[in-house]
Formats: structure tokens, sequence, C-alpha cells
């Protein structure tokens, strides 16, 4: 206990610790700002010309109001064409976009540098339909239906994916006692000592678990006030970022057990956790050549960020469990490890 | 009276791929001694402490501490053994009692036991007014004096001194020395290596000088003398006994284990 208490006091002495949670805050604050703009010059359009028509007698005239008001409210021009083809209407500059309405439903026309506003035409109409109040209409369109994923903001992406991206930076941590027993020696003095394999090992897992919990959830508040995230899945979101931090600490364990020497550990853990960073979505989350998505599958970044991502959006997961199992495992195989890791180290 | 033997080394040596750095000594240490392990760079003193301390195993022969085999008892041995190595074995950013506390507490000492022993291993040293000050902010002679501290809190019955005064000013020397002297006085038996000959020659009661990695002599200050001179030899300094008996030649050597 007292050397567990110690080296939890050389872990919060060490001022330079701080900077992961300065860091954490810095680069998710920077990225959300960066995609946040780039995510508005592309969404941000000064409007557009929506030609539409409906068939004699066709059931979805008493749609026409509602969607006038909408394209009123979002700078969408409407002009009703009553004469010629939707492909002249296109073809001709009479309109960006066509939505032709007759009783099997609506087709929507647009040239290829229109899609975006194709899209939206088709949200607008499958969102009015659906809150449509004729009982024919509605039934009808229950086919047309279109899914809209809920799309996280970049400040709760970078929240999530940078909180997660740190979380495996147990290694820095433990690297803080274990340069300090290095340096001094202290291992080879423990070995003089009737001190057990299981005390020494403990003593480095609990307290870099401790920290690295307690930075985690730490930034992960400070990110939630100053970017005002809205977590909906809280508890759920809790347990993964716990699970990671216990992860990460028995990983972080088994390397500086295994190679004593702290720069070639830290080296070693950084590159991995670049691998599993970029390939894990804390990088760049697209675009991506498809061998790339075997290799993700390999990251247990990719899991944590994705699982939160889609709880706090969607509020569900399918990711979720397969994330709770790769930590558990990973603890469950690191635990065993680091101890006789720790065992051969201190026997040898 | 016939006093206990302490520590018993019997044909012990280490070989490092193919060279002997400690070859076939035997050794009996007795209860009470401030003994001397003498011997140029790379004699073979560190490794056949480190070999008593566990730090590394012996390619043959047998160390019996406390009439205790090593090999099957050493978790026992140890309890009773305090270390202080040559290097400083303290955390720069532990404060000097929080150093005593922890190295103490590995020996299974707890609570107000525990408190205790921390403040009288630091007043021992003479830093019980600097318990709250970080060891990093301590002089060399200071952390000497808690390297000290750390080990002595268990109140070991064999304490091994591994060149404890390396690179301090000479009032710490004196008061580490006049503190091993108390410790012995106290009960404590005492392994003592140093270059210093005059150290030795101060505090040891018998002393041993090893060189490449055998025991060469062994007996008192006078028992030495005798061995380079029939005649007065309270005149002849250990230094000489020292020269004459592992020569001149410089010994270190790269990659040499001491």
């Amino acid at each position: 206990m007292i050397l567990i208490k110690n080296n939890f006091k050389l872990m919060l002495r060490c001022k330079p610790i701080a900077l992961i949670l300065i860091v954490m805050i810095m680069v998710t604050g920077m990225l959300s700002a960066v995609f946040h703009d780039l995510m508005t010059d592309h969404l941000d359009f000064d409007g557009f010309e929506l030609g539409y028509s409906f068939t004699q007698g066709c059931i979805f005239e008493p749609i026409k109001p509602v969607l006038e008001n909408i394209g009123k409210e979002n700078g969408i021009k409407l002009i009703q064409l009553t004469d010629g083809s939707a492909q002249h209407a296109v073809q001709s500059g009479a309109a960006d976009v066509f939505a032709e309405f007759n009783n099997d439903g609506c087709t929507v026309y647009s040239a290829d540098d229109h899609q975006i506003e194709a899209s939206v035409v088709e949200m607008i109409v499958s969102s009015i339909l659906s809150g449509a109040s004729d009982v024919e209409i509605r039934d009808y369109l229950t086919e047309n239906k279109i899914d809209v994923q809920p799309m996280p903001d970049s400040q709760m992406y970078y929240t999530i994916a940078y909180t997660v991206y740190f979380v495996w930076c147990a290694m820095i941590v433990l690297g803080v006692v274990t340069s300090s027993e290095n340096k001094n020696k202290i291992g080879a003095r423990f070995r003089t000592t009737p001190v057990s394999s299981l005390s020494i090992y403990l003593s480095r897992f609990v307290p870099s678990a401790v920290v690295i919990t307690g930075l985690i959830f730490l930034g992960a508040v400070i990110c939630t006030a100053l970017f005002d995230i809205a977590w909906t899945q809280v508890a759920l979101t809790a347990l993964i970022l716990l699970l990671g931090c216990v992860a990460s600490a028995a990983l972080a364990t088994v390397l500086f057990s295994l190679i004593r020497n702290v720069i070639l550990c830290v080296v070693l853990g950084y590159c991995l956790l670049m691998f599993w960073g970029f390939f894990g979505g804390s990088f760049c989350p697209y675009m991506w050549a498809p061998w790339a998505d075997t290799i993700r599958d390999y990251s247990p970044i990719y899991y944590m960020t994705r699982s939160l991502v889609e709880l706090n959006t969607n509020g569900s997961s399918q990711f979720t469990l397969p994330a709770v199992i790769i930590l558990c495992g990973m603890s469950v195989v690191c635990i065993p490890l680091g101890m006789a890791a720790v065992r051969f180290g201190k026997e040898n | 009276m016939e006093q206990t033997t302490i520590l018993k080394l019997s044909g012990l040596s280490k070989k490092f791929d193919s060279r002997t750095a400690v070859d076939h000594i035997s050794l009996e240490i007795r209860e009470g001694e401030i003994f001397g392990l003498l011997g140029p760079n790379g004699a073979g003193k560190s490794t056949t402490l480190n070999m008593v301390c566990s730090l590394l195993k012996p390619t043959s022969g047998s160390i019996e501490v406390f009439g205790m085999d090593a090999a099957k008892s050493m978790k026992q041995i140890k309890q009773r053994i305090g270390y202080i190595p040559q290097d400083l074995a303290i955390h720069g950013n532990l404060k000097a009692w929080e150093n005593v506390e922890l190295f103490t507490s590995l020996y299974g000492i707890r609570g107000r036991e525990l408190r205790d022993a921390v403040d009288e291993s630091l007043e021992f040293v003479g830093l019980l007014d600097r318990r709250g000050s970080y060891a990093k902010t301590f002089s060399g002679g200071m952390k000497r004096r808690l390297n000290i501290a750390c080990a002595i809190g268990h109140k070991p019955d064999l304490m091994i001194f591994d060149e404890p005064t390396v690179g301090i000013d000479p009032q710490s020397r004196n008061f580490i020395l006049e503190k091993i002297k108390e410790a012995n006085a106290k009960g404590a038996t005492v392994i003592y290596t140093s270059h210093y000959m005059e150290e030795v020659e101060a505090i040891c009661t018998r002393i041993a000088i090893m060189d490449n990695g055998r025991i060469i002599a062994t007996g008192t200050r006078e028992e030495l003398a005798r061995l380079v001179t029939d005649e007065k030899p309270e005149k002849v300094t250990l230094e000489e006994v020292f020269l004459t008996l592992t020569g001149k030649k410089l010994r270190d050597y790269a990659g040499g284990e001491g």
C-alpha cells in the first residue's frame, strides 16, 4: 500500500504530466474548430431553384403549401412548371433540381453538379410526407422513407476521439516512476528486500490506472464545459473510458516490465498508439483505401471511438459490446503477463 | 566464548561469460564484527556482496547467512539484512521521510511501528529536522545519509555497506563512520567495502583483501601487516599492505564488474 501511495505521489508531483490534460484539450479544441469550419464551408449554400410539377389529380398535391413554406424559410426558390419535361427544365437551367409528383410517387431530377441540392430536396419531401395527415399519402410513403443517421458535430467527434486517444497515455504516467527507479537503481534495491513481485506489480499498475483515469475524466469534463458537449449515454461512456484506462495501465505495466529502457518503451508505445489512432479514427475519419478497413479492426481505439460516437449520437451502437470485450480481454491478458514480467525481472 | 557465524561463503564463484569475477572464495564473518572487504577495481568485491544480497546468482558454491542456506531461505535472510548500495537508491521527488517509509515498509513494518522506525532512522543519520524536505534538495552527504536511513529502518542484524562514502566531504564521511560504529555497538554485524584505506583501518575489526576474484589475505590489521613485514608491523599502513599484496598495476578495465 505504501509502495502504491508513494508511486502515486511521484506521478502527481511530476508537473509535465499535466501536459496530457492541456494537450488533450488543445488538440480537441483545434480540430473541432478546423473541422467545424470545413463542414460549414461545404454545407452553406446560397439557395437554389426547385422546379416541381403535380400531374392532374395527383394525391400529393395537398403538400404544396408546406413545400412552399419550407422553400421560403431555407432560401429555395420554388417554380411550378406546368409544361415541358423534367429533363428539359434541368437542362435548360429553368431549375437546378426538379421534383415530379405523380400518383406513383416523387422523382427528383438534377444535373451532376447539383447532387447535394437533390439530396436536400429528397430529405425535405420525405420529411413532409412522413408527417402528412392524409392517411392515404402517409401509407403510401412508408415505402419511400429515407433513413437518416444523426451525425455528430465536430466538437462531439473530436472530444470523443481525443479522450479515447489520451486514454492510452498511461505509459507516460508510468514512465515517471520507471525513469526514477532506473535513474536511482531502485529496482536493484527492491531485490535486496523481501517485497513480493505482486506488490511491485500493483505499485506500478494501480497508480498509473488511477492517475490516467483521473486525467481523462477531468479532461472530458473540461471539454464538455468548453465545447458544450451533450453526452446522452453518460454511464456507458464512463464505463468504456474506465475499461480503457485499466487496459492502458495494464499494457503500460507489461511494456515497462519487459523493457527497462524508458526511452525505448515510450517510442514503442508511441508508435503503437499512432498506429491504433491513425487507423482507429483519431486523425482523419474518412477517405480511406479499402485495405485500411481491415487494419482498423486491430485498433482498440477504433472500437472505443466508434462506440462512443454512436452511443452519444444514436443512443446505441453495435460496437459497444466488441469494445468492452476487447478492453476486458486486453486487461485479462496484460495483467498476468505484467505480473510474470515483474517476477522475471525481480529474479533475474 | 565462540562467536556465531553470521555469513559463511564456501567455494563461491561467479562467471560472466568467459570471465571469472569471483573465483572459489571461502569466508566466514562472525557476529559483532565490522568486516572490511578491500580490493582494487574489478577485484570482485561488489560481485560478492551482490551474491550475498541475491542480486546475482552464484555460478557455484554456497552462501549461508544466519545459519540459513541462501538458495533456500532468501526471503527470511533478506528480512534481516540492510544493504546500503554504492549508488544512491532514493527517489528525488519524495521527501526524506517518504523515502525511509517506502523502503522500511518493504520489510512488512506497518502503522505506528513504521512511523517510529522512520523517525528513529532519520534521527540516527541526523536528518530528522529535514524529514519534510525533498531528497532532490539534499547535498551529496545528506543523500548518502538518507541512503543509509532507508536501509536501517527495519533494524537489520547484518548491514552491508558498499562504498558508502564515495564523493562526500570529510565531515559527512566522519559522521557516517561514527554511525557505523554506533550501529555495530548496538549489535549489528557490518560488512564494509571501500577504496579509502584509512576508513577501513579506522573502523574494521577484520579485513579481507581480494584481487582477481580471489581472497588473497584475511585477518586483523596487524595480522595483515605481518604478511609484508616482520619488523614493527604497527608502523606499516594498510595502504602499504594493500599495494604490496595486490601490486601497483592499474586495474580499471572496460566492462569490469566490481
